[in-house]
């Protein structure tokens, strides 16, 4: 059925009309003369609807004569009635053709280039180094070749792991897959490892570099520790028997721990004076305006005195100085009194002052580990007690530089 | 009654049939011994049902009538009328009629005997 309807679209059929009086003598008469009616819908008392190929028409005349019917074409179907349209319009055809023809032509070019997954490299730069290999809008798309193009761009652009081209239709879609790099610390130079501190070396693990110094030698703030440059070979050896042959510059990486020592001493007086508030004070007001300051009373006359200021802004501006200010001074009377210390709290307070100041002098307590502690107390005629205290400690001391 | 109209409206093959009321002749007997099918040795119609809505019908011998409700169809042997609802003719050539439609019953009528 389904071959047949093809073959009679191709041919080209007919829906028609038939009206008579006696339409099953007009389907007898019509079959008898070979026709091949289908699709027969009897639609009223007198009147029927079929479908008859265009062959099977013709032979239909003198049935319709024969048996008193009338007949009309409702329509008119297949690809003959198509192709006698396109002859009858030449122009629309030519348009047709002319349309499918563009069509195909725009089709085989590349129109976009669509990049997916770039995150470090720039999206303007790739684009440029995509247009050096030959994908851009307007190529055509039998010359790209995808392999080819994928590995030149690996060997153009160092950053990308993975890059796929597939064409779709008219859109070239390139898919990155980019390195992931370590973090690259590069300084400009190289980099040796020296010493932050006078020391004794204790121990070293030289992770990049070449060793300059051994186990046991004394070392001064400053010296290299970690060369990043192979040491010249003596004067008169062979170069090419040298152990550091063929060795390159590198970064210095390593561990060097040595034996520090921090020292510091503090001073305390036996005697000194303290100061003490009588209760007495007095308050003074200024204004400033501008440059001219205004003192509204006068200062207080006491022999020794702490002062307690206090400013405030009037009017303060976005930047710099108010243009008003008001300040309050306040003046406490003081009076000293001698204090007397035995000499063991002097030697106490001098010895907290030291120690305090070689906490401060350590700059990373994490990289140092304590060997030992001393402190040695000595004092003068003038009544004052003077203590030096020395941390032994070991220290991890090199430094990039 | 449906047997009354057979000459008058779509008798148009009915009477070129002369073998109608002979009995079994030598081309039966021949078509036996050979055992070829019978609908090709006696021109003999032969009818298939699909469902209830596909019907077709082989060696027919033409219209008789045509109604949605009923179509009825001459053959060598006598009469076939199918029943039912929206029937259609959807092909209709010189070796078959096939019949869509909601088909309810189909009925020989002034068949004779074998």
């Amino acid at each position: 059925m389904f071959l047949s309807q093809i073959w009679f679209f191709l041919r080209g059929y007919l829906i028609i009309l038939v009206k008579g009086p006696h339409l099953e003598k007009f389907l007898n008469a019509a079959v008898g003369q070979g026709v091949r009616l289908w699709d027969v819908q009897r639609s009223g008392p007198d009147w029927l609807l079929c479908k008859v190929g265009v062959q099977g028409f013709r032979k239909l005349r003198p049935v319709f004569r024969q048996t008193h019917c009338q007949c009309r074409i409702k329509g008119r179907i297949g690809l003959a009635f198509g192709l006698r349209r396109v002859v009858r319009r030449p122009v629309l055809f030519f348009g047709i053709v002319v349309c499918v023809a563009v069509l195909y032509v725009l089709s085989s070019f590349v129109w976009f280039v669509k990049v997916e997954g770039l995150r470090q490299i720039e999206q303007d730069s790739f684009r440029s180094t995509l247009e050096g290999v030959g994908v851009r809008p307007g190529v055509r798309r039998e010359a790209l070749n995808p392999r080819k193009i994928e590995e030149e761009l690996l060997k153009r652009e160092s950053l990308i792991a993975w890059v796929s081209l597939k064409i779709k239709g008219t859109v070239a879609v390139l898919q990155v897959v980019e390195k992931e790099l370590p973090e690259t610390t590069t300084p400009q130079e190289t980099v040796n490892i020296v010493a932050a501190k006078d020391g004794l070396i204790e121990k070293m693990l030289v992770l990049q570099g070449y060793a300059m110094v051994a186990e046991g030698d004394t070392v001064h703030a400053g010296d290299v520790l970690i060369s990043a440059t192979p040491p010249t070979p003596l004067a008169g050896t062979n170069t090419n028997s040298n152990a550091y042959g063929g060795m390159r510059k590198t970064q210095a990486q390593g561990l060097v721990e040595a034996r520090v020592w921090y020292e510091a001493s503090a001073t305390v007086p036996t005697t000194r004076i303290s100061w003490q508030p009588t209760g007495k004070k007095r308050t003074l007001w200024s204004f400033r305006i501008g440059n001219l300051q205004f003192n509204l009373g006068k200062k207080p006359d006491y022999a020794n005195s702490k002062t307690s200021r206090l400013v405030r802004e009037w009017f303060p501006g976005r930047n710099g100085k108010s243009f008003v200010e008001v300040i309050r001074n306040r003046y406490y009377e003081v009076v000293g009194t001698k204090v007397t210390l035995t000499k063991s709290e002097a030697a106490q307070e001098a010895a907290a002052q030291a120690w305090q100041e070689i906490e401060k002098s350590i700059a990373n307590k994490e990289r140092l580990t304590t060997l030992a502690r001393s402190q040695q107390i000595s004092e003068d005629e003038q009544g004052t007690v003077t203590v030096t205290a020395v941390l032994e400690a070991i220290e991890d001391i090199g430094i990039g530089r | 009654m449906i047997g009354d109209r057979i000459d008058g409206v779509g008798g148009a093959f009915v009477n070129r049939d002369n073998n109608k009321n002979k009995a079994p002749g030598w081309v039966e007997r021949l078509g036996d011994l050979l055992e070829l099918p019978q609908e090709i040795m006696l021109n003999l119609p032969q009818v298939s049902l699909v469902g209830n809505d596909y019907f077709r019908i082989e060696n027919h011998r033409g219209i008789i009538e045509y109604r949605p409700d009923l179509i009825r169809i001459n053959t060598s042997k006598g009469e076939v009328a199918v029943r039912g609802q929206k029937l259609q003719i959807r092909v209709i050539i010189t070796e078959e009629i096939i019949i869509s439609g909601k088909i309810i019953a189909f009925e020989l009528t002034d068949w004779e005997a074998f």
